[in-house]
Formats: C-alpha cells, structure tokens, sequence
C-alpha cells in the first residue's frame, strides 16, 4: 500500500492504495464516483473513460501508479462545465441515449472530439468515438447529437 | 398533450451525467459480495467438493442451503439453483462463495478443488433419443399432392448471438423483515417473484422485486435474472446480510444465456415461379435444459413462412438438448433463424429462376383475410405491395448503381413479419396483465405496471399514451421502475408486447379515469387483459390466430464486397416498417437504428464458437460487435396502418428492426459475388472458401 | 523475500533497481492490465515485482536527428500518430492501433517489447530497419528490432536492460502501403497487417515489405526483396514469401484466409509497382 495524491474533478485527493489498483475502482469504490462504469474491463467498450491530464484514457487501464500527481476529471466533473452543457442538450435533443450506460463514456469521448476538432464532419465523428460501444442506438442519432453540439456557439 | 406532440425521452439527462444508478451504483449497509463456482466439464457428477480452511469470512452457499426446491422456475422447472451431484455444462452454478472482501472471495476459490466423475457430454444436434427435448408440427393442405413439381431444397445454418448489453448482469438480495427483498437489473420483475415463490415456498407477500435502471437487456434479462436471485436470496437468508451478485463480464459472455444457434432445411414445390408447397425442419439447440427454447422454437416455426402465402406446407421443429450453454431470449425469439432461411432461400429460388428478387416475393405476399399458415385469418390491413413500393422509390430500385469504386457491389432484400405479443393465446392464458393507473391527491397520475425501461423507451412511449388520452401534460405523469410491493403483474418486458399490449390496457385505464381527472380525492382504476374476439388458438395443436397482429418491414441492404480480401462493408439499408401508428417517431428511430445494427452485427461480424461446450470468444476483443466505423447510413420511412387494439393503433416494434437485416446483407453479399450463401456471418473467412468452391 | 513494487523518479534509481532484482517493467500497462484482468473491484495481483516507470519523463519525446527520428521508448502511440515531425507512413499505422483512449496511454515502447504477434507497430518497425537502444547500468546496446523480436512475446531484451529510445533511419520513400485487416473496421486487432514502403522515381530504387499477425514474428525478406527489386521476378518473391508463412487457425481467422489475402493483396500492389 502507498500514500498516493492526486486531482479528481478539481479537488485534491490523497489516498493509501495499492500501486497497481485501477483508477476506474478507487474512483468508483474509494471515491464514490459510480458515473464512470465498467463494461467490459479491457478497454474495449470506453464505459469508463475519463480524462487524464486532459487526455481520454480508459480508466479501467490505469493504474494508480500513473495517476499519481496528475490531474483526473469524470463525468460528474465534466457536467459542470460549459462544454458539457451544450453535449447534453444535443444527446437530448437528438435522443441519443437508450439504456444509457455507455453514455457517460460517450459523453467524454464527445468532449474530447469537439476539444481537438470543434467542426467534426461525419468521419472524424466516426474516428473519435470508435473506442465508444453501443448496443442499443445503432449510433445513428449519437452521431447526430455530435453533429448538433459541434454546430451551436458555446455560451460563456 | 396529443400523442403526434415530439417529445423528448424521460429518463436521458441522469443517465447522461452518470447520476442514475444502475445496481452496480446503488450503496447498501454491510454488503456482501458473491461469485460462482463453476462446473468445469461439461457432463459429470460431482464426487466431491473440497474448500480451503482459514477463510473465516467466507460463506458457501449449494444445495445443501436449498430451502423449498431446487428449481428455477421459468416456463418448465427443469433447471436447478445449484447443481446437485451433477452437472451438465461447463459453466453452470455449483455454489455462491460469499464475502465482505472480493480478494478473499478469490483466494478462497483457488483453493476449492472439485472432483467429478465425467459423463460423456451432447455436442451436437443428433436425433438420438437423449439428444431431444421436443418435436412441434403442423401442416397445410397437401403436400404429398404436389408430387411431382419441380423442388428447391437449402440448408441454412446461424450461430450463437450474444446480447452483450453494455451492463453486465447484476442482482443484490437483502432480507427486511421477513421478507426476501430482490434488486436488478431485469426485464421480467413478476419471473422473478415466480421463482423465488417456487423456490422458498414463500407467500406473494414475502416477496419483493425491484427493477432498477436497467443497461440493456436484448432478451438476455428474460429468464436469467431468475436464476441469480434464486442463488442470491438464499445467500442472503443464510448469511443475514445483502448479498450482490454482479457477473464479470468474460463471465457473463462465457455463460449466461445466448441466441440458439439453428439448423434449418427448407425444401420448396414450384410451378410456373410459384412456390405451391414447402417442407421446412427446423432444429435449435437448447443446452441441457429446456428453459424458454420451446417458446423460441414455436415462434422459429410459426415465423417459417414470412410474408408469403404457401397453399401446402409441412412444418416441423426439433429443440436439441445439448451439453452446450443454455439458451434463452434475444430480440427477435426464433424469429431472426427462421426469417435469414426463408429469405436467403427466396431470393436464391428467384436468382435460379431468373427473376427479380422482389418480384418473385410480391407474387407469394399473403393479404387480409387470407389464411395464415396455421389456418387463422389475417384479419388487419396488410400493405406489403405498397410497403415494396415506397422501397423501390426511396432507394432507387431498379436503377441500382453497380459501381463500387473497384469494389464488388451487390444488393438483397427481405420482407418480413414479426408476430406481436405472446404467441397464441399466452396473453390471455399465461400472462393475464393487470395494469393500474393512480391518481393521487396532488394530481399526478401514476402509471402502474412491471414492465421495465432498459433502454427501448418504455417509460417515454407509456407515459405518451396515458398523457395524450387523458390530455394532460406529460409533467403529470409518473412512471418509476416496477417495485412488486407497489404493482400489479402486467407480464414481461418481452415479444414486443409493452407498448401494443400493456400500453393499450393503460389507455383503457386512462379513458376510465377521464372523466373523475378534476376530482381531489385519490382514484385507481384497474384493467384486465381481454383477448380480442377474433383470436382463437388451439395450442396443441397450433392451429388458429398465432399472433395477435403483425408487424412488417421491407428492407434492402447495400454491400460492397472488396475482391481481394473479401471484406464486406454495407454503405446503406433502406427499410419501409409498419408498426400501426407510430407512437412516437424519434424513440422508434432509436428502436430501428439499433435493431439494424444488432441485425447487421449477426450477419455480418459476430462470431461464436463453442469447443466442447465451451464458449471461445469470450470477451469485448474477441466477440467484436459493430462499432461506429462499421455504420451504414440508415434510411427509413413508415407505413401507417393503425391497428385497432392497439393504443392510438400502435404494433409491435422493437424486434422487427432486428430480425430481416441479417438475410438482407447477406443475400446482397451473395448478389455482389454471384453465389449462394447458406450461412451467417458472412465473415471473409467464409466467403473466401465460398469464392473458392 | 518479496519485493515491493517501485516507482523510481529516475532512469538511473531505475538501472539500479534492475541490477540488482528481476523486476517486471510496466509502461502504459495497456497490456499487463488485461493479462491481470480480474472482477470488477478486486486487486489485480502482479506476483512478480513491477517497477512503474511511466513518470520517466526523460525517455519520452520525438526528436528528429537529421538522418533518423529519435523516439522516447514512453511516447505514447497517439504522440505518433499526431506528430508534426514525422512521416504519414509512420503515423497512419501508429493511427490505426486501437482507440484514442488507449493509444493516449499505450507506449511506443510497450508495442515493442511485449512483442505480441498482433502488435501492429513491429512490421512497421522491421521494414523502416529501425533499432532499439537497450540500457542497463553496464551500458548501451543497439539492436535491430528484427534481431530485438524473438518471437511471440520473447525478446532479447535482458532483465537488468531497458529499451529507453527508438531510432528510426529516415528515408525519402516516395509512397507506402498499409492494410491492416480485423474482425471488423476499427478498434480491433489485426487478424492481418500488411506494410509495404517504397522509393519510385524514374524507376523502383527501394522497396519493403512487412508482415503482420500471420507469423508469430512479423515476416520480412530482406534477401527476397533485394532479388525481387533487381530481377522484378513477382512470383519468385510471392514463392519465398508463402514459403516463410506459418499461421494457424485461431479465434481471429484462419491459416487459408491470413496467407491467400496476404499474397493477393502484396501481388497486387506490386504489380502496380511494376507496371
């Protein structure tokens, strides 16, 4: 076990963890933070993606001993932001979400797509979401509420 | 509000921000966890099982903790809790280990070592007596008379489908008071109050069920809940504390139900490009025990004829019992093994015969009032003539683009039906719904019933109806995950029965309730299922009305087959689909794309195979299902044909989408290299020998 | 006595550590994650010492050197694919690797020494002749990656070495071909990968040709290339090539399939090549 620090949704964390635990667990089970899901646990799906440093990354990949000082935003986190508001209203406009529970990941993918590529068309919309798998929709109207979020002016 | 009004989902901004909890998500007190020891061999007795010492916080709970009966009650009781003394595929349940602390749970199991006798294990599906489990048939004027004709005969294979919703399977069971208290993730809260009665022999009132949100289910949290809160609930009445049992997922691909893979041969008569008779053999595989795959085996063979109308039919179906998993429900039940046979042998008859492939069904299209197959009438408005119509139109048939950019360009179609609701009279004599609608002091109105939002939408499409027929704002109305303590039994979240079946019951209710909206005392009102008039069915038999109404979808994929490695990329479907009165478009867009997509997975991708019993692709990498680089571009258009007992004359819909899309892709595969194609996926692997051959 | 797992903020606390204890090296850990993959919530139990030695900064970073491309053995494979530095025909096959999400975090170096028959950056680094620096405390060593990589996940790496860069020679090819095949479109393993570089000015001055997935080694024929480049003999370098295949059937395809699409697909763009 070892005293590890580091950010989650802006806030400081220290916790004692084992080097080699997931940051999908501790943020889960130590930390409560149940938005970020496991689906499949080798990074296949992308239920459990958060950002790393500001980087997408597969929580249930990391270990602890790679979060150490950096920074971590979830779901939870990310739903407080500008970005994210104008994501939300899209997934709900379009009717993106079905069962829902590839939806935080998703969300996050988006996220990261429209931070490097504000102005996606449909292949790099393609491109940037297909470590994101969904059962339920087809896509089809995920890709839509990409589309729609990149295309409205984020209100400051 | 009316029922055209566009709505958005109910349930959509909880999930987006990762606050709904899902069972996984949900805190109790003084939680256990539980993991399943698993049969390693695929037919055995079980000589001994030896546990570790020194695991003080572990508890064992097997047949020895069985309270009332080890059985897992669904259609038959044939499958047991926990294996007792024998087990009879690789995989199934012999104890729940149970603890505080996941690490110990798993030192703890690589300590136990089972000893077996191995028996010697089915494989495969063999008509030796031991191999069966049960034969349907039924027949259509007079085959033997047709002696003589011309006759096609195919032999269609399709493999295991995995579900894989994203959210793995998952229950927790705590005992209140007395009272056996199941949470999950589930389709079918009253199955699970039934199992657990069987089970304990406890009363109705010992039991309580709770629905939570739920992360996909395709069929695949039909029966199965069952069985884990069977397992769990006795861990939890032997250790008095909540118990969750949560499938790892390799666990979950591995060993809980999939979609029957089938063997199926249809033998077609003709004269003058008229099919006049067909002998049709159907055989699925069960596993080694019967659960729901004699329900999916009527559904397979009363599917057997699609939209056609063929004078002489002889019909016969076979479910296997096998040492392979045990199968159960996914979208479609039956119906995507049979409809990829017909229609892949349709279009290969019209091919030998030198005809357009839509032609050749359009001559076979069965019509109101015409007899189906088992000597009912369609007694609703049938529109397939203009269903292909609006097809021809929208995807340009028959000036079909053959260009593929150097790659091989081939086109297929399907039209097909999917039966609404229980098969026969199962509404009426099994599942017998009862609904209630409340309103309380305050107004709101509350929708009461056990079927479940996993995603399909049944907390929006429910909510509408009640809404639009009392014409209050949907504000006003409540729908929570079923609570059994809180519900009465309105049946399965299943057969594409919620919305057509229980939505037209709560729009019975709600017009009752109409007229007493203004008062500002609390009002229930209670509604019974009725079968329609025009329904007679002699299950024995099966002769008469096999389903309620019909559903339809006319479809045609778009392929390109690359010439070298034979990849199949499909740039388009176009689907026309008559599902009555489209309650509300943007949800049934969702039903549509989704379906199409599991449907293009199953023909084109998703690969499974069993060794000696076991499943080999058994993980995200391995089982690949499409992701969004694999996306075609959907096109859809809607046939309006309101049905009468159906809410606002709404039909059945959220199977449909998936069952047609697979012989579609692959019949335009086989047109892009013109051969034949007798097997699902249409992997490049395959093809490659197909090409060769 | 069990060793504890480390965490040095330094190459050489690192070299030194090695030198005295096996210790399992992990990068990005895309790999070890899943080969430790356990229940949700449980530890992932590494029986064997791991020294983490993602926070080494020093061994990350893409340099261009003139006559070849520095790499930072942790650079992650996403760093490839982006670079402003390099070449399409590096970065499209370090794009195609898995998913955004796991290429962020998956190191260039990782692909290499987990020396994974599938690992899609091997043929790639075969065909550009590249080496790896190996460092212990003793000192370096330069290897070929076609000598680093024994076969499925063997290397000649020794445990007190790691690998800490990446040369890569740089060559004016004047075009490239990449296929990579799997179960499906995107994120997937490559049932088959197919690299293929070349110069063609007036005529064809250099040519190259990898292999991946087939083999537990990524396949490439120096010697048949050279002959193939001088005599434009196509069925006498497809003959060397078949003869050098060994697949198998397995989860992903099969023997048939990997080496008939292999030779199809390398005769018909040869055939281009040399018409």
């Amino acid at each position: 076990m070892t005293m590890v620090s580091f950010i989650v949704n802006s806030k400081p964390v220290t916790l004692e963890t084992d080097l080699s635990r997931r940051l999908l667990d501790v943020l889960r089970d130590d930390l409560g933070l149940t938005g970020t899901k496991e689906g499949c646990g080798e990074g296949e799906c992308g239920a459990c993606q958060v950002y790393l440093d500001g980087d997408l990354v597969n929580s249930c990949m990391v270990p602890m001993a790679n979060v150490i000082g950096k920074s971590v935003l979830t779901i939870e986190g990310f739903s407080e932001t500008e970005a994210y508001r104008q994501i939300e209203a899209a997934y709900i406009e379009e009717g993106a979400v079905q069962c829902g529970y590839c939806i935080p990941g998703m969300v996050m993918a988006t996220g990261a797509l429209l931070r490097s590529n504000p102005h996606p068309d449909l292949e790099a919309i393609k491109d940037g979401l297909s470590g994101n798998i969904c059962r339920c929709t087809g896509y089809q109207t995920i890709f839509k509420a990409v589309e729609r979020a990149s295309k409205e002016e984020v209100k400051k | 509000m009316k029922i055209t009004d566009v709505v958005n989902r109910v349930d959509t901004q909880e999930k987006i921000r990762g606050a709904a909890q899902y069972i996984e998500d949900i805190p109790f007190d003084n939680l256990h966890y539980a993991r399943t020891l698993r049969s390693t061999l695929p037919k055995g007795k079980i000589l001994k099982v030896a546990y570790p010492r020194g695991f003080p916080g572990i508890t064992v709970v097997d047949a020895g903790d069985i309270l009332a009966r080890n059985e897992v009650s669904m259609v038959t009781t044939d499958m047991p809790i926990f294996a007792d003394g024998e087990v009879n595929y690789v995989g199934e349940a012999i104890a729940l280990i149970v603890g505080r602390d996941k690490d110990e749970i798993i030192a703890f199991m690589k300590g136990i070592e089972v000893t077996y006798d191995p028996g010697t294990p089915l494989f495969t599906c063999d008509d030796a007596e031991e191999n069966l489990f049960t034969r349907r048939h039924y027949s259509k004027g007079d085959l033997a008379s047709l002696e003589g004709l011309e006759v096609f005969e195919g032999r269609y294979r399709t493999p295991y489908q995995e579900q894989l919703y994203m959210e793995k399977q998952g229950v927790v069971a705590e005992v209140k008071e007395g009272v056996v208290e199941i949470f999950g993730s589930m389709q079918c809260p009253y199955y699970v109050v039934n199992a657990l009665k069987n089970a304990l022999d406890y009363p109705e009132e010992k039991i309580r069920v709770v629905q939570t949100v739920t992360g996909g289910a395709f069929g695949g949290k039909e029966d199965y809940p069952s069985i884990m809160a069977c397992q769990t609930a006795l861990a939890a009445l032997k250790i008095k504390a909540p118990v969750q049992l949560v499938y790892d997922r390799r666990e979950d691909i591995q060993f809980t139900t999939k979609r029957h893979p089938s063997d199926i041969t249809i033998k077609s008569y003709y004269r003058e490009g008229r099919i006049e008779g067909m002998k049709i053999d159907v055989g699925i595989d069960a596993g080694p025990y019967l659960g729901l795959s004699d329900v999916v085996l009527q559904r397979a063979i009363l599917t057997m004829t699609g939209a056609y109308g063929v004078p002489h039919l002889e019909v016969s179906g076979t479910v296997y019992k096998t040492n392979n998993i045990f199968n159960g429900a996914f979208r479609g039940f039956g119906g995507p093994q049979s409809l990829f046979a017909l229609e892949s042998h349709m279009s290969q008859l019209a091919a030998r015969l030198g005809v357009d492939p839509l032609d050749f069904r359009e001559k076979h299209f069965v019509h109101q009032g015409e007899l189906t197959s088992t000597g009912g009438r369609f007694h609703e408005e049938i529109h397939l003539e203009e269903m292909t119509r609006i097809l021809k139109e929208m995807s340009g048939y028959p000036h079909l683009a053959r260009d593929g950019r150097g790659r091989l360009v081939g086109y297929g179609v399907a039209v097909v039906p999917h039966g609404g609701g229980f098969t026969g009279d199962g509404e009426a004599e099994h599942i017998k719904a009862v609904v209630k609608l409340r309103k309380d002091t305050e107004q709101f109105i509350h929708i009461l019933v056990s079927n479940v939002e996993m995603g399909q939408g049944a907390l929006t499409a429910l909510s509408k109806i009640v809404a639009s027929a009392l014409d209050v704002p949907m504000e006003r109305i409540i729908y929570k995950n079923p609570d059994t303590r809180l519900v009465p039994d309105s049946g399965p979240t299943a057969a594409s029965r919620t919305t057509m079946v229980v939505g037209r019951l709560l729009y019975d209710a709600a017009l009752k309730m109409k007229d007493a909206l203004e008062e500002r005392e609390e009002v229930v009102v209670t509604e019974h299922y009725h079968q329609p008039a025009y329904l007679a069915w002699d299950q024995e038999n099966l002769r008469g009305n096999a389903y309620l109404s019909y559903s339809w979808a006319a479809l045609l994929a778009r392929v390109e087959v690359d010439p070298v490695t034979l990849e199949v990329t499909c740039t388009d479907i176009h689907g026309v689909y008559d599902v009555g009165l489209p309650i509300d478009e943007k949800m049934l867009l969702g039903q549509v794309h989704g379906g199409v997509i599991q449907g293009l997975g199953y023909g084109m991708m998703e690969t499974m195979d069993s060794k000696e019993g076991l499943i080999q692709h058994n993980s995200f990498s391995s089982y690949a299902v499409p992701t969004t680089e694999d996306i075609p571009a959907i096109h859809t258009r809607w046939l309006i044909n309101p049905y009468i007992e159906g809410p606002f004359g709404a039909k059945a819909a959220g199977e449909l989408t998936l069952v047609g899309v697979a012989p579609a892709i692959a019949t335009a595969v086989a047109d892009a290299l013109g051969r034949e194609i007798y097997e699902i996926p249409v992997l490049p692997e395959k093809l490659l020998k197909v090409v060769k051959s | 006595m069990t060793l504890e797992h480390i965490r040095p903020e330094s190459l050489h606390d690192l070299l030194k550590a090695m030198d005295t204890a096996d210790y399992t090296l992990f990068a990005g850990g895309t790999d070890l994650m899943i080969r430790k993959r356990q229940w949700q919530g449980a530890s992932r139990r590494f029986e064997e010492p791991i020294a983490f030695i993602n926070q080494l900064k020093e061994l990350r970073g893409i340099e261009d050197l003139g006559d070849h491309y520095r790499i930072g053995a942790l650079t992650t494979q996403e760093e490839m694919a982006t670079s402003g530095i390099l070449p399409d025909y590096l970065r499209d096959p370090y794009h195609q690797m898995a998913t955004l999400a796991i290429r962020n975090i998956a190191t260039v170096g990782g692909n290499i020494i987990n020396a994974a028959s599938v690992g899609d950056s091997l043929p790639l680094l075969m065909a550009l002749d590249a080496e790896v620096v190996l460092e212990s405390l003793a000192g370096e060593r330069t290897l070929p990656v076609t000598e680093l990589i024994i076969d499925k996940y063997r290397t000649r790496r020794k445990s007190n070495e790691i690998l800490t860069r990446v040369m890569i020679p740089k060559e004016d090819f004047t075009g490239y071909y990449y296929k990579k095949l799997g179960q499906r479109k995107a994120s997937i393993l490559s049932k088959l990968s197919i690299i293929l570089l070349y110069r063609k000015k007036e005529t064809l001055e250099d040519l190259r040709i990898a292999v991946g997935a087939v083999n537990d080694k990524p396949v490439r024929l120096p010697a048949a290339e050279k002959t193939l480049l001088a005599t434009g003999d196509l069925a006498g370098y497809l003959k060397s090539l078949s003869e050098a295949f060994e697949s198998a059937d397995d989860k992903r395809s099969t023997k048939e399939y990997r080496e008939t699409v292999s030779l199809a697909l390398i005769k018909q763009e040869l055939e281009k090549l040399f018409s």
